[in-house]
């Protein structure tokens, strides 16, 4: 069984060490090639009826001591319906700590297998049982045989307790987008065996791990409060949200069964807490990416330090750190007054003395030959050692530009202006405004005051009387006869009035003026005539021959011939007999003003 | 019975007086807030820059109140704090780049505008206002007034009108990106959920970063219908700021 274990650990270690023997990513392959890759795959076999096994492991631990309530399924784990929850006695603690899936290759077809890990803990002595229960495996009902767990005060020696994996962070109080290492330790057994770990995945919300860093060895750990030896599987991780991070492990290791068939068991770790602090925003510094880690920038080199205007040149910059160079955003080009820069592009990463580090190529434009060093490139950032902003900003190079005979003026004069017509995006902050500036009232717009549709009202209202006053006004400019009658009608209203005051007063020689003024007024407008300017012949012509021929006319005449008498004849006084015709009057004046 | 009547005249004109004074009293506070912030006591700063905009909303006071919120980690208020700057006063190039420049740190979208909001961009909020509703009641008075007064129209009226016709039809687009961009908020709130349904409990559609721009849709009690760049969801009314403050 020992030597089985060794082979198998060697079998995994070469594995391991493939992965990073191809530093160089190999060219990618075609789809067809892809195609004839995945045709040359022996088929995966599903064909065969599922079963389930389940087992405590160990089957015999002490109260509070971690076991593991293993299933496992020869088909795939996506297409295991396990219940939400698994009906176990109260006093049994449990839940799912960690699931898998892998392959074996038998009879010239691969057998999937899924193992379902349940972390199972009993404070009190006792034999629990979790009873037989069905599952849904490919639609298909599938029993899970029961599985019993004893847990005793004292256990007969040697009591191994369950195998688990250590994880080991590097650190546990990391800034978000720091780089950091975790070892997944899987010690010896108390026999001294050591078993190799294969697939082990890192499990936590927000992580990012770089399995291209990825190592495995042999070394020996402290373990229990005593020294062995252990598999180690060492990786990279790099969180990507703050806060609290539940940090775990489970891989896979082998037992060979005594057919000789390997059986894979999935093992777990308990999980690691680790705090991710936000960046600081205080100290940020300009031109800053979100690179984070103890980095330095090498000098810019130019590929050329004379050059012509017009003409493009490239700018290489390597930025050097020990981790996460791949994820290093470049610093972003700057506006540069006279210069046409491209954003970077990635030249993969390079080595040196001072370690490995990211490279990145500009390419810049001289706009004119004024240009006599190129512009800064400011670029930063945090180092989580010093828990601080470094600045990191790509000095200038000195460079000799001439001028080109082929870039008219014009032309230049044109790139330097779609170069600065945009509005210059500076790397950081501005400073403080030294005066308040713009002010307002209220950032509310105009149209949005309740006042702003009233005044606009307002307007339309005063627009449009202006309007129809106008319009009337020409209107009666054409119809001035409409203006006569109407003002007829007003002047006659009046004299009704006072010859109603001279009838009281009894006034006879006014009260036949007024009614002659009267009849004058009503009837001027009907020539159109000055009303001063009708006689008695002009009044009885406006009315109809019967009445003509009746009492209005006969008013009418009575009344000038009492005017007429007073002004011309020798007796003056008229006969008060004349106040006696004011109804009739009244009622010849009213015709006349409704036939105004 | 008149020393009284004069009395409250005195004590009305006092008041506008005060009332005059106010401006004054934001720029001591806008100084009190430069001082703070020279100091480092950004909370303090960001307090005094507040306040000057209490009395007297202006376009240097919201960029001094940006840089004081973002120095306390607060990119939404910073963010919201220098979109109202860049709504008062377009041309401030600090603000505009301070936007940018928080967007792309903060990693925040920039504001979704339609072309016509993009328009209203292009001067001040009530600049727009003024344009349309001046030029379409000059065009109003030029062919309304001639014949009114009697005058003979000349061929400058009908210039005019035509013009000041077109520079009203041409500034509607902005006048009504003013009042769409009404409605366009900022998330401040860290941690703002994106809900299916205006409740609680409701499932969370997305996260929102602070600073994030949504655009109101409607509303529901103490919860906001938000269109973002994530999708539509419901927010609590409390978790963004207006560009223009307003109440519903």
């Amino acid at each position: 069984m020992r030597a089985k274990n060794f082979i198998w650990l060697l079998l995994v270690l070469s594995a391991g060490q493939n992965q990073w023997v191809f530093a160089q990513t190999p060219a990618n392959p075609t789809a067809d090639q892809l195609m004839q890759i995945a045709r040359s795959q022996p088929a995966v076999d599903i064909s065969e009826p599922v079963t389930a096994t389940a087992a405590f492991d160990p089957p015999l631990v002490r109260p509070g001591e971690r076991s593991v309530y293993r299933m496992t399924f020869n088909a795939t784990a996506v297409s295991v319906g396990l219940p939400e929850k698994i009906s176990a006695p109260p006093a049994l603690k449990i839940h799912l700590s960690a699931s898998g899936q892998n392959m074996l290759f038998s009879g010239g077809a691969f057998q999937m297998f899924a193992t379902f890990d349940y972390d199972v803990r009993a404070d009190e002595p006792g034999q629990f049982n979790i009873p037989e229960f069905t599952v849904e495996v490919y639609g298909k009902p599938v029993v899970v045989p029961g599985a019993q767990l004893e847990v005793k005060m004292e256990l007969p020696e040697p009591h191994e307790p369950v195998r688990q994996l250590l994880v080991e962070p590097s650190a546990t109080n990391v800034f978000i987008g720091e780089v950091f290492n975790v070892s997944v330790c899987l010690p010896a057994t108390q026999s001294g065996e050591i078993e190799g770990v294969s697939d082990v995945e890192l499990n936590g919300d927000s992580v990012v791990v770089d399995k291209d860093a990825a190592r495995q060895s042999i070394r020996s750990i402290e373990a229990n409060g005593r020294t062995v030896p252990a598999y180690i599987y060492e990786t990279s991780i790099t969180p990507i949200a703050r806060g609290r991070l539940d940090l775990s492990a489970q891989g896979f290791t082998v037992e060979m069964q005594p057919s000789g068939a390997p059986k894979y068991i999935l093992l777990d770790s308990e999980p690691v807490a680790i705090n991710v602090r936000p960046l600081p925003a205080e100290g940020e510094l300009p031109g800053f990416t979100g690179a984070v880690g103890s980095l330095i920038c090498d000098p810019p080199g130019l590929t050329t330090n004379v050059l012509e205007a017009g003409e493009p040149v490239q700018l290489g910059v390597v930025i050097r750190g020990q981790k996460n160079l791949d994820r290093i955003n470049p610093p972003l080009p700057p506006r540069a007054e006279g210069w046409q820069i491209f954003p970077a592009e990635r030249a993969g990463i390079v080595s040196g003395a001072n370690g490995p580090g990211a490279s990145f190529k500009y390419t810049l434009i001289p706009l004119t030959d004024a240009a006599r060093a190129t512009p800064a490139m400011p670029f930063s950032c945090f180092d989580p050692v010093r828990g601080k902003y470094l600045d990191l900003t790509i000095p200038p190079v000195p460079v000799t530009v001439v001028a080109n005979g082929t870039a008219t003026n014009g032309e230049m004069s044109l790139m330097l202006s779609e170069n600065t017509s945009e509005p210059e995006k500076e790397t950081g902050l501005s400073k403080l405004a030294p005066a308040p500036g713009w002010t307002t009232d209220s950032l509310v717009p105009l149209q949005m005051h309740g006042w702003f549709p009233l005044v606009q009202i307002f307007l339309t209202l005063g627009f449009g009387s202006l309007w129809f006053w106008g319009r009337r006004r020409r209107f009666l400019e054409r119809h001035p006869e409409i203006v006569r009658r109407r003002e007829a009608r007003r002047a006659l209203r009046q004299e009704l009035r006072l010859l109603d005051q001279a009838a009281a007063k009894n006034n006879s020689a006014d009260f036949v003026g007024r009614a002659i003024n009267a009849l004058q007024i009503a009837s001027a407008p009907h020539y159109p005539a000055t009303p001063r300017a009708l006689v008695c012949g002009d009044i009885l012509q406006i009315l109809t021959a019967s009445e003509r021929a009746g009492k209005s006319g006969e008013t009418v005449r009575r009344l000038f011939a009492a005017a007429d008498a007073a002004t011309f004849a020798n007796s003056p006084e008229i006969q008060n007999e004349l106040l006696a015709e004011k109804s009739g009057l009244k009622e010849t004046l009213l015709k006349l003003e409704a036939r105004l | 019975m008149n020393f009284k009547i004069i009395k409250s005249v005195l004590i009305i004109l006092a008041l506008l007086v005060d009332t005059q004074n106010c401006p004054a009293a934001g720029e001591a506070r806008f100084r009190a807030g430069v001082d703070a912030y020279g100091a480092g006591q950004y909370e303090s700063a960001a307090q005094a820059f507040s306040d000057s905009l209490a009395e007297q909303p202006a376009a240097g006071t919201l960029l001094n109140l940006g840089l004081a919120e973002w120095q306390q980690g607060r990119t939404g208020e910073a963010i919201l704090a220098w979109e109202q700057a860049a709504w008062l006063d377009p041309f401030n190039r600090d603000a505009r780049n301070n936007l940018l420049y928080a967007q792309e740190t903060a990693s925040v979208n920039p504001l979704e505008l339609t072309w016509f909001e993009e328009a209203s961009t292009w001067l001040p909020a009530n600049f727009w206002t003024w344009l349309a509703g001046g030029s379409l009641w000059l065009a109003v008075a030029l062919v309304t007034l001639p014949g009114f007064f009697r005058m003979r129209k000349a061929g400058w009226h009908q210039t005019v009108t035509a013009l000041a016709f077109s520079v009203f039809l041409l500034s509607l687009a902005p006048t009504t990106g003013i009042v769409t961009r009404f409605e366009i908020g900022i998330v401040l709130a860290k941690d703002t959920s994106l809900r299916l349904t205006p409740t609680q409990s409701a499932e969370v559609v997305a996260s929102l970063l602070p600073g994030e721009p949504v655009r109101e849709l409607r509303w529901r009690g103490d919860y906001l219908f938000v269109h973002t760049q994530n999708g539509n969801g419901w927010i609590k009314r409390r978790q963004i700021g207006f560009l223009v403050p307003h109440v519903k």
